[in-house]
């Protein structure tokens, strides 16, 4: 294994378990970029997935946030930023951007069309009919409501994890959240027969 | 439904719904992208 490069001591890694690979990396182990790439890889890819609803949309963005990474190595601010809450905001904003540029749209007449044909692919058809419009609401929220609730819904993060991603107050999160959901319960509640929800 | 029905706000169950419908994707990345993944940093790195 090589040296970890004087400008970067062990202390500095000390918050941060992946930043020994980092440096390891900008050093020359190009073992420890395999080894990062598993440990950081699969949130930023899960992440991806869930905001995009597609394997090659999320792989996309993986690669990118990754080579981001790789080339931000060299100026990396050591015992700053921990790589997996810096990742995370790189993903976010390009999953946002993907899905700015997209719009997904699925036509509520499909559900209807199907549903006396075959139930379990009409619940499929809901799910995606509803993943989508959950999409399409995100992206529309005021941005750092949409990361809020992106990272702790689709994420599963805690919100101090968040509070870190966002470089703000936990109270701010919660309060982020909130808003959030209820613009997305406003915004969707004309969709609700698309949706496959009754009401009382 | 009657246009009032229709634009009462989701409830906490169905917004929910959505996000479970949202997450309920295959997340395993394979072992080709992860290659793919790691030969792109070595390149990035002879390119430093």
């Amino acid at each position: 294994m090589t040296a970890l490069p004087k400008h970067t001591p062990e202390i500095m890694h000390e918050h941060d378990p992946n930043a020994s690979l980092l440096a390891a990396y900008v050093a020359g182990n190009v073992h420890s970029a395999a080894a990062l790439t598993r440990a950081v890889m699969p949130m930023i890819y899960a992440l991806a997935m869930r905001m995009l609803g597609e394997q090659a949309a999320a792989e996309d963005v993986t690669q990118d946030a990754m080579l981001r990474l790789w080339r931000h190595a060299p100026k990396w601010k050591y015992g700053r930023a921990k790589i997996s809450t810096w990742l995370y905001r790189v993903a976010f904003n390009l999953c946002t951007d993907r899905l700015r540029a997209r719009r997904d749209f699925i036509p509520a007449d499909a559900v209807a069309e199907i549903v006396s044909d075959d139930p379990s692919a009409a619940e499929a058809l809901q799910a995606q009919v509803r993943a989508a419009a959950l999409r399409d609401g995100i992206v529309q929220l005021l941005e750092r409501q949409a990361q809020a609730v992106a990272l702790r819904h689709l994420s599963n993060l805690t919100n101090p994890e968040i509070a870190e991603i966002m470089e703000c107050k936990v109270e701010a999160v919660e309060s982020l959240i909130t808003r959030g959901k209820r613009q997305l319960a406003a915004m969707l509640a004309p969709q609700k027969d698309a949706l496959g929800f009754m009401d009382d | 439904m009657t246009d009032k029905s229709r634009s009462k706000p989701l409830d906490a169950l169905q917004l929910d719904s959505l996000f479970e419908a949202a997450s309920n994707v295959e997340i395993a990345p394979t072992e080709a992208f992860l290659a793919r993944l790691t030969e792109d940093a070595v390149e990035v790195h002879n390119g430093l």
